[in-house]
C-alpha cells in the first residue's frame, strides 16, 4: 500500500447548522412510557386487548391450574410439592423422560440436516420447478400424526412392510422393527425425522430465499470457494431460521404421541415410552391427573430451557444484521 | 498490476445476444471507462472479465494468462458492485478483511492493512459497525476498502457512484480516480452516466446494443465521435442533428436543410460526396459550438422560445420549423424569450445518414 494521504471530510459532513435555532421537541422518555402512554396509542391498546384476553384464558389459566393441580393430590387436598418429589423417585417416569431427550437428540440434528439438504437442492439451479418440489416435500407435514403412524407400521410389517424389502432382496433375515427395543427407537426415529424434517425443509429454504445473490458473487471474486462461501454467508445468514427451525422441530419431536400410539403403544414393555405417552397414560388411563400435572411441568421446563439454549447461541449471539 | 485484452468476446443469454464480438485492450494502469445506456452490455463484459459469467466466445487474458476458464477467485480481481454486496452479517472490519483472511493473511497484517485502507477512505469510526448502521456513502467506501485491501492486478466497478446522492458522487469519482492513479491498478469501470466517464477515463470505451462503438480519451471521443450515437449520448447538453444534403451553391459546397444554410469546407465535402450517395447526410453540432448574433439581417435566422438558465451559462432553446436546436450561451448575454438570432456554425461533424458513421 503507497498511499498516505487521508481523505478529507465528506462536503457537508464537517459543517452543521450553526445557527439555526435549537426548537426540536424533547426525546421520548424510554420504550415504556412511550409504549403505555395511552392518549397516543389508545387504538393499538385497544386492538392488542382481544388478544391479550385470549391468550391469558389458554396460556396463563392452563399454567396456573396446573401448578394447583401439582399441589394438591388427586383428592384434592393440599400437600405441597409431594407430587414432585414422587416424580424424583418414579423410574418409569425417569425412562420416559430419557426416551424423549434421546429422541430430541437423534431426531433434531437429523431433522435440520434433512431439511438443511433438500433445502439447498431446491433452491440451487439444479431444481427445475421449485413450486412442484415444495409441494412434494412437505406432504408429510399435511398428515396427521396418527396417520402417519399407522402408514409407517404398516411399511415396518416384517414380511408385508416395504422397509423389510431391501432386506429380503439381499437373502438377509426381516427385521421385526417394532418388537425390540433397539430396533424400536431406530423405527420410531425414522419416522419422526420423515414427519418433521419438511418443516426445517420449509424453515430454511425461506431462510435461503433471503441470502441476497451478490454476496455469494461478492465472496467468489473475494476469493471464497463455494464451500467456504456456504459457511461464512449462507450459515450466519440462515441462523435466525436455524435457531426457529431447531426450536420447533425439538418441541414437535419431543411431545409426539400420535406416533408412538399408532407404533408401539410405548411398548416393547415400556421401552417406547416417552414424556407424552408417560402423562397420557398416567392421566386418562390410572387417572391420576394431579400426578401427571407434574410430570407436565418437567416437560414445560425441559422445552423452555432447549428454547432458551438454541435462541441463545443460534440467535441471539450473531453480530449483527 | 496487469493489461487486460478482451478478444472477440461474445454473451448470449438464450438467443439474447448482450456482448457482441467485442475486441479491448485495457492498458497497465489505465482507467477504462465502459459507458453506455442500460442493456448496452457492459456490465456483461465486465462480469466476464471477473469470471461471474463465462464468454460464450472469444477469449479473456489477464496479463499474459487466458482466463476463460479460470475461476473468479483465480483471477484476482476484485470487483465493487452497485449493490455494494457488502455482507450484512460482517462489520466494516470483517468486510474488508474478508479477502485477505480468504488468502491466510497472518493476523497482524490484516489488522494493519484494515486500518491503513480505512483510515485511507475516512472510514476508521465505522469499522466496528455492521454495514447496516452505515451511511450510503459509507457503505461505498467499505466497499471500494473490501477491493483495495488485496491489492487486485485489476480493479472492476459496476456502477459503483449510482447509489449514492448527488453531491457525493461528484466528490467520490474525484476520489477513486485519486486512488486509482494513486494505486497505479487497472481499473475498468462501468457506468451509464457520461459526466463520470468523461471525467474519470484515461480511455472511454463506449457500447451499444453489445457492440463497441468508439474506443478514446475523453476528449476524442467528446470532440471526434466515431458515430452519431457516440456523439448523441456523450455531452451533459445533447448534439444538435439538423438532416439535410449537401448542395453547390455559387460555387461553394454547403449543408442544405429546410431551415439552415451552412458552408461545408472542401475537404469533408468531397469525402461527404464520395460515402453518401445524393450528399444526403445529417449535420451535428454541439450547443456550445453555434454562434449568434442578435441582428435580424444575417443568414440562418431562428427564434428562441425557452431559456433555460444553469447559473454559470444559459441554453437557449431555439426553434425554427419544427427543428429544435440547443445553444449554449456562455457570455450572458441579454437574450430574452422571442428574441430572433442569427446563427452561424462554428465546429460541427457530418454523419452518413444510412450507417450513422462520422465522416471525416
Amino acid at each position: 500500500m503507497t498511499v498516505q494521504q487521508t481523505v478529507s471530510p465528506l462536503p457537508g459532513q464537517g459543517a452543521t447548522s450553526a445557527n439555526s435555532v435549537n426548537t426540536q421537541p424533547p426525546p421520548p422518555q424510554g420504550m415504556w412510557s412511550e409504549l403505555f402512554s395511552f392518549r397516543d396509542n389508545r387504538l393499538g391498546v385497544m386492538l392488542i386487548v382481544p388478544s391479550l384476553l385470549a391468550l391469558i384464558l389458554v396460556q396463563f389459566y392452563p399454567i396456573v391450574y396446573n401448578f394447583w393441580l401439582i399441589l394438591t393430590s388427586e383428592k384434592g387436598e393440599w400437600i405441597g410439592l409431594a407430587n414432585l418429589s414422587r416424580l424424583t423417585r418414579d423410574t418409569i417416569f425417569h425412562g420416559a423422560l430419557i426416551f424423549s431427550l434421546k429422541m430430541g437428540i437423534v431426531v433434531v440434528p437429523m431433522c435440520l440436516l434433512v431439511g438443511l439438504g433438500l433445502a439447498l437442492l431446491v433452491h440451487s439451479d439444479y431444481a427445475g420447478r421449485k413450486a412442484i418440489w415444495i409441494s412434494i416435500l412437505i406432504i408429510p407435514l399435511m398428515v396427521s400424526e396418527i396417520v402417519a403412524g399407522m402408514m409407517w407400521k404398516i411399511m415396518y410389517h416384517p414380511t408385508l412392510g416395504l422397509v423389510n424389502v431391501p432386506l429380503a432382496a439381499l437373502g438377509l433375515e426381516p427385521i421385526i422393527w417394532l418388537v425390540k427395543a433397539d430396533t424400536a427407537f431406530i423405527a420410531l426415529c425414522v419416522v419422526e425425522v420423515w414427519r418433521i424434517s419438511p418443516l426445517a425443509f420449509l424453515l430454511l429454504y425461506a431462510g435461503l430465499n433471503q441470502v441476497p445473490r451478490d454476496i455469494y458473487e461478492a465472496a467468489a471474486v473475494d476469493g471464497a470457494t463455494r464451500w467456504r462461501a456456504f459457511w461464512d454467508m449462507t450459515l450466519p445468514y440462515i441462523r435466525p431460521m436455524f435457531a426457529i427451525a431447531t426450536i420447533l422441530v425439538f418441541v414437535w419431536s419431543t411431545r409426539t404421541i400420535g406416533t408412538i400410539a399408532a407404533t408401539t403403544q410405548g411398548g416393547p414393555g415400556r421401552a417406547t415410552w416417552n414424556l407424552s405417552w408417560y402423562i397420557y397414560g398416567m392421566s386418562f388411563q390410572r387417572l391420576k391427573p394431579h400426578y401427571a400435572s407434574a410430570a407436565v411441568l418437567v416437560m414445560l421446563l425441559m422445552t423452555y430451557i432447549a428454547g432458551t439454549i438454541f435462541v441463545r447461541y443460534l440467535w441471539v449471539e450473531r453480530r449483527s444484521r | 498490476m496487469a493489461e487486460v485484452r478482451i478478444e472477440g468476446l461474445t454473451k448470449y443469454f438464450g438467443d439474447t445476444c448482450a456482448v457482441n464480438q467485442l475486441n479491448l485492450v485495457v492498458r497497465d494502469g489505465d482507467l477504462v471507462v465502459l459507458l453506455g445506456p442500460s442493456g448496452c452490455g457492459k456490465t456483461t463484459t465486465m462480469r466476464c472479465v471477473a469470471g461471474l459469467e463465462r464468454p460464450t466466445y472469444g477469449d479473456i487474458y489477464i496479463g499474459e494468462t487466458r482466463v476463460n476458464d479460470l475461476e473468479p477467485r483465480e483471477r484476482d480481481v476484485a470487483l465493487v458492485f452497485q449493490s455494494y454486496a457488502l455482507y450484512p452479517h460482517f462489520t466494516a472490519f470483517d468486510n474488508i478483511a474478508y479477502p485477505l483472511r480468504l488468502r491466510k493473511t497472518p493476523k497482524d497484517e490484516i489488522e494493519r492493512r484494515v486500518r491503513d485502507v480505512a483510515e485511507m477512505l475516512g472510514i476508521t469510526h465505522t469499522l466496528e459497525r455492521p454495514p447496516g448502521l452505515c451511511s450510503g456513502g459509507e457503505q461505498q467506501r467499505i466497499a471500494l476498502g473490501r477491493a483495495i485491501v488485496r491489492e487486485p492486478v485489476v480493479f472492476l466497478m459496476d456502477e459503483p457512484l449510482s447509489n449514492i446522492d448527488a453531491l457525493l458522487r461528484v466528490y467520490m469519482r474525484a476520489e477513486i480516480k485519486r486512488l486509482q492513479h494513486e494505486l497505479g491498478t487497472t481499473m475498468i469501470y462501468v457506468t451509464h452516466d457520461q459526466v463520470e466517464g468523461m471525467t474519470m477515463a484515461d480511455q472511454i470505451a463506449v457500447m451499444n446494443e453489445g457492440t463497441l462503438q468508439q474506443l478514446g480519451t475523453p476528449s476524442e471521443i467528446y470532440d471526434m465521435p466515431s458515430n452519431n450515437f457516440v456523439a448523441r449520448f456523450v455531452g451533459s447538453t445533447p448534439m444538435n442533428f439538423i438532416p439535410g444534403a449537401l448542395r453547390k451553391e455559387n460555387g461553394k459546397t454547403v449543408h442544405k436543410s429546410d431551415q439552415f444554410v451552412i458552408p461545408v469546407g472542401d475537404e469533408m465535402a468531397e469525402r461527404a460526396a464520395e460515402l453518401c450517395p445524393g450528399g444526403v447526410c445529417t449535420l451535428g453540432v454541439r450547443p456550445e459550438e453555434i454562434r449568434f448574433t442578435m441582428d435580424d439581417e444575417g443568414a440562418n435566422q431562428a427564434r428562441v422560445f425557452l431559456l433555460e438558465p444553469l447559473g454559470s451559462e444559459t441554453i437557449l432553446d431555439i426553434e425554427k420549423e419544427g427543428l429544435l436546436l440547443k445553444v449554449k450561451d456562455v457570455a450572458a448575454t441579454r437574450v430574452r424569450e422571442g428574441d430572433v438570432l442569427s446563427l452561424s456554425f462554428n465546429r460541427f461533424h457530418l454523419f452518413d445518414d444510412q450507417t450513422g458513421a462520422a465522416i471525416r
